[in-house]
């Protein structure tokens, strides 16, 4: 009886930076045993972006890597040299899955495309993630966060009327798009199970965020109402509404989600005479009068914390939420009586706190029952103790820096 | 035959956290069965038709519309006795039951997973709860604008020195992929083992994962970082530049000194590439106003593609900043073919985006429209659970099932 969902599934890890690597974070945090190939000497990319402890570059202590690799096993290996092909063959043998998120251009030119891939383990899936696609007139171009977000129709609405289009903050982009390329995994692998055929399972970070627009583009072709800049205001079209916006605080921010409670918004301020005034009676009437809405409802918000506004709205079932910076995000009341965060003990970088499950089994647990691998770490243990290479076809291995 | 064609889901789910989880998995070719109440439709079916239509208004919700496709839909009071008895004859055929109601909602129906697993032991329930089922915050309201903030995302968009700003599209589809991933988990699981289980998502535990980078920041350095507009801690310019026409704009990273020399090449200033105020990424980013007017100045004397294409050849990352209006115009999307043409019931031929996934032996499509309220009811009750046309007839008549919502609609 497998003790984790998806224990037994073996995934060979070719990601680097977020997208990728995210994904098979999620496979390896629900039971999956990943092995991440990494350049010899060099590794994924991520671990050469901070946050560092004090800013101090550290291939084993990027805060980025270490989130995104928990589970983790580490091999190196050559892939452009022939040796390293041969050996990573080996590898493709007896695994379930390869991921991959390098541009489109790469395991063609290495020469280990699906297809030859396939010929070695006719049940492999296989994933690959990049920027466009591997088709169309932009497979070929570069993207980072900000442009993918640009040219998805995230950006367009975002800020402020008379400033330029905002981007989002964080590279949600990046998590999107391995979530989605998890979910094809899953499929394609489902498939794999029933039926013994692999597959080839692609996703495009663009994509991924344009079809999260949903709303946006059906809208649009439903009524052709275009989403503008509305500021602190939501709007998904027509003016902003300051009954769904973000409002200072005593000390911080919270965003009102009020809706149609109107009511229970005018009882919480303590300002139970405003439901009769006209300009305030319905939510189309306050949107009408917004600024003058807002400058009623501040001096409540500002003597108030964020922490007393969100229990007291949400006792009074008005969803407002409240805005947490990074620190006040690990201190959540909520998170804590659930244990959300966990503490994994690093070799090298010491006690390291990981966020929790991103959604809980009832039958087999979410873990991290590893920390984020150092460089080569399990280089032994796969190549000898798996594929069961001698300490002669080691040292051959080591001496070519094919490992 | 898609990938999960041999899978059954019953999806309770409304809004849009849920019913994008089981949209995806019904376009792989899992038969979604949507139940909906007259007494309680999808609360993404609106109450108003959408500007400039006419009709039956929870019919027209592009919202709903977009969320739906490829499912199969009826209509269940499962606050009736006779509904409940149904809702339990779907779940013996059904593989997956998806909710994402509070958590109070499916043991008030008497309907928990301790009930469904008696009716199939091998049944999948997925729950997901704005803030999870246990805990101190356990009951609180949570939508799309609350989940955003509570997961870290809001504090850090901005800009610079301002205050922090929503997103454009809320936090709800995020929770939609950590949904569908926890299904398909579920699935192999049970694949393998023949066991069903529980699995609970809590929307602000599934997405605040996409804050580590910066969480990790705080917890190494204490540091809370701060909101930085279009720019970026490491690279310049990275930013959002205006473009020939109204309200055009064109997106571009510069993210190493190569490519500033290409930049400035392209723009025919390869002097630019000595000044000393520009010629490194630390002299860049210490001078950010001055920088962007040297890029502004060139972008805004160009269209926004054509900023893309010049930029693009030498490898730099760039492109146009598009409108909700704009997207299904772009050659790249166009010639991929992701955008579809999907004609419905009461609001005739539109655009919908596809699904971003491509598996290369089975397809992932949209297969049709969203379902109208009910209309698949005579299906599923009479083929698949066995009913006769005149059971139909008295459910009907008692408004255990129909087809249209018992009141003025539900309040968004």
């Amino acid at each position: 009886m497998p003790d984790q969902a998806l224990s037994g599934i073996r995934v060979l890890d070719l990601t680097h930076y977020v997208a990728g690597a995210y994904c098979t974070k999620l496979l390896g945090d629900y039971g999956a045993e990943v092995i991440k190939v990494e350049r010899p000497g060099h590794g994924d990319d991520t671990r050469r972006l901070g946050p560092f402890l004090n800013d101090i570059p550290d291939i084993e202590g990027s805060g980025l890597f270490l989130h995104l690799n928990t589970n983790k096993k580490s091999v190196t290996l050559n892939l452009k040299s022939k040796r390293g092909k041969s050996v990573f063959r080996d590898l493709v043998k007896d695994s379930d899955i390869v991921a991959e998120n390098f541009s489109p251009r790469v395991m063609p030119s290495l020469r280990l495309p699906f297809q030859g891939l396939r010929e070695v383990n006719p049940a492999l899936v296989m994933t690959s993630i990049s920027s466009f696609g591997s088709t169309g007139p932009y497979s070929h171009y570069r993207a980072t966060d900000l442009v993918e977000y640009a040219m998805s129709g995230w950006m367009y609405p975002m800020g402020e009327p008379a400033r330029p289009p905002l981007q989002p903050g964080g590279p949600f982009v990046q998590y999107v798009a391995g979530l989605y390329a998890a979910i094809g995994t899953l499929m394609a692998h489902h498939w794999a199970t029933a039926t013994g055929e692999g597959q080839r399972v692609e996703v495009a970070i663009h994509e991924a965020a344009v079809s999260l627009l949903v709303y946006d583009t059906v809208t649009y072709s439903h009524t052709g109402q275009v989403r503008e800049r509305k500021g602190h205001r939501f709007t998904l079209g027509g003016p902003g509404n300051p009954l769904s916006s973000v409002q200072p605080c005593k000390d911080g921010y919270i965003v009102l989600v009020v809706g149609r409670r109107l009511t229970e918004l005018f009882q919480l301020i303590g300002r139970t005479e405003l439901r009769d005034d006209p300009k305030f009676s319905t939510p189309e009437a306050v949107t009408e009068h917004a600024d003058e809405f807002e400058e009623l409802l501040r001096p409540w918000l500002l003597s108030h914390t964020m922490e007393e506004i969100f229990h007291t709205a949400q006792r009074a079932r008005i969803p407002i939420a409240m805005v947490p910076t990074a620190g006040e995000l690990l201190d959540f009341d909520q998170h804590k009586a659930r244990e959300y965060y966990v503490e994994v003990e690093h070799p090298q970088a010491g006690a390291v706190v990981h966020t929790g499950p991103p959604f809980r089994m009832s039958a087999t647990p979410w873990q991290v029952s590893r920390p984020a691998p150092r460089l080569g770490e399990h280089n032994e243990e796969v190549y000898s103790g798996r594929l069961g290479y001698s300490r002669k076809d080691m040292e051959t291995l080591r001496a070519e820096r094919v490992i | 035959m898609g990938a999960l064609s041999n899978v059954r889901v019953i999806d309770l789910t409304m809004g849009w956290a849920g019913p994008l989880a089981t949209m995806l998995l019904a376009a792989a070719g899992a038969e979604v069965i949507k139940v909906e109440a007259c007494q309680h439709p999808d609360w993404f079916r609106v109450p108003r038709p959408p500007r400039g239509m006419e009709g039956l208004p929870h019919e027209q919700s592009p919202a709903f519309n977009g969320t739906n496709l490829n499912k199969v839909g009826i209509t269940l009071n499962l606050r009736d006795a006779r509904g409940k008895a149904l809702f339990k004859q779907l779940i013996g055929v059904g593989d997956v039951v998806v909710e994402n109601y509070s958590p109070r909602a499916m043991p008030e129906l008497g309907l928990p997973y301790t009930v469904l697993q008696q009716v199939n032991p091998q049944i999948i329930m997925v729950s997901m709860p704005a803030f999870g089922a246990s805990g101190p915050w356990k009951g609180y309201i949570g939508y799309g604008q609350t989940v955003e903030p509570m997961s870290g995302l809001t504090a850090l968009t901005g800009y610079e020195g301002g205050s922090p700003l929503l997103l454009s599209n809320g936090g709800d589809p995020f929770v939609a992929l950590n949904g569908a991933v926890a299904i398909l988990t579920a699935l192999h699981h049970r694949q393998v083992t023949g066991r069903g289980q529980h699995v609970e998502v809590s929307h602000i535990e599934a997405v605040t994962p996409f804050v580590g980078g910066a969480l990790m920041d705080y917890l190494l350095n204490k540091r809370v970082r701060p909101r930085r507009g279009n720019r970026h801690r490491d690279y310049a310019p990275h930013g959002c530049y205006r473009c020939r026409g109204q309200d055009q704009w064109v997106a571009m990273t510069i993210s190493s000194d190569q490519e500033w020399q290409r930049f400035c090449g392209v723009i025919g200033r390869p002097a630019l590439a000595q000044d000393e105020r520009f010629h490194d990424a630390a002299s860049r980013l210490k001078h950010p106003v001055e920088l962007d007017a040297v890029v502004e100045e060139w972008t805004a004397q160009r269209d926004r593609y054509e900023v893309m294409q010049l930029l693009q050849e030498k490898g730099i990352a760039a492109g146009p900043v598009l409108s909700n209006a704009e997207i299904t115009d772009d050659p790249h999307l166009q010639e991929r073919g992701f955008f579809q043409e999907v004609a419905r019931a009461h609001v005739g031929t539109h655009l919908y985006p596809g699904v971003p996934i491509s598996l290369s032996g089975t397809p992932v499509t949209i297969s049709g429209p969203a379902p109208c309220l009910g209309e698949d009811n005579r299906w599923v009750l009479e083929e698949l659970l066995g009913l006769a046309p005149n059971e139909l007839a008295s459910l009907a008549a008692d408004k255990v099932i129909g087809d249209t919502p018992s009141d003025a609609g539900p309040a968004p």
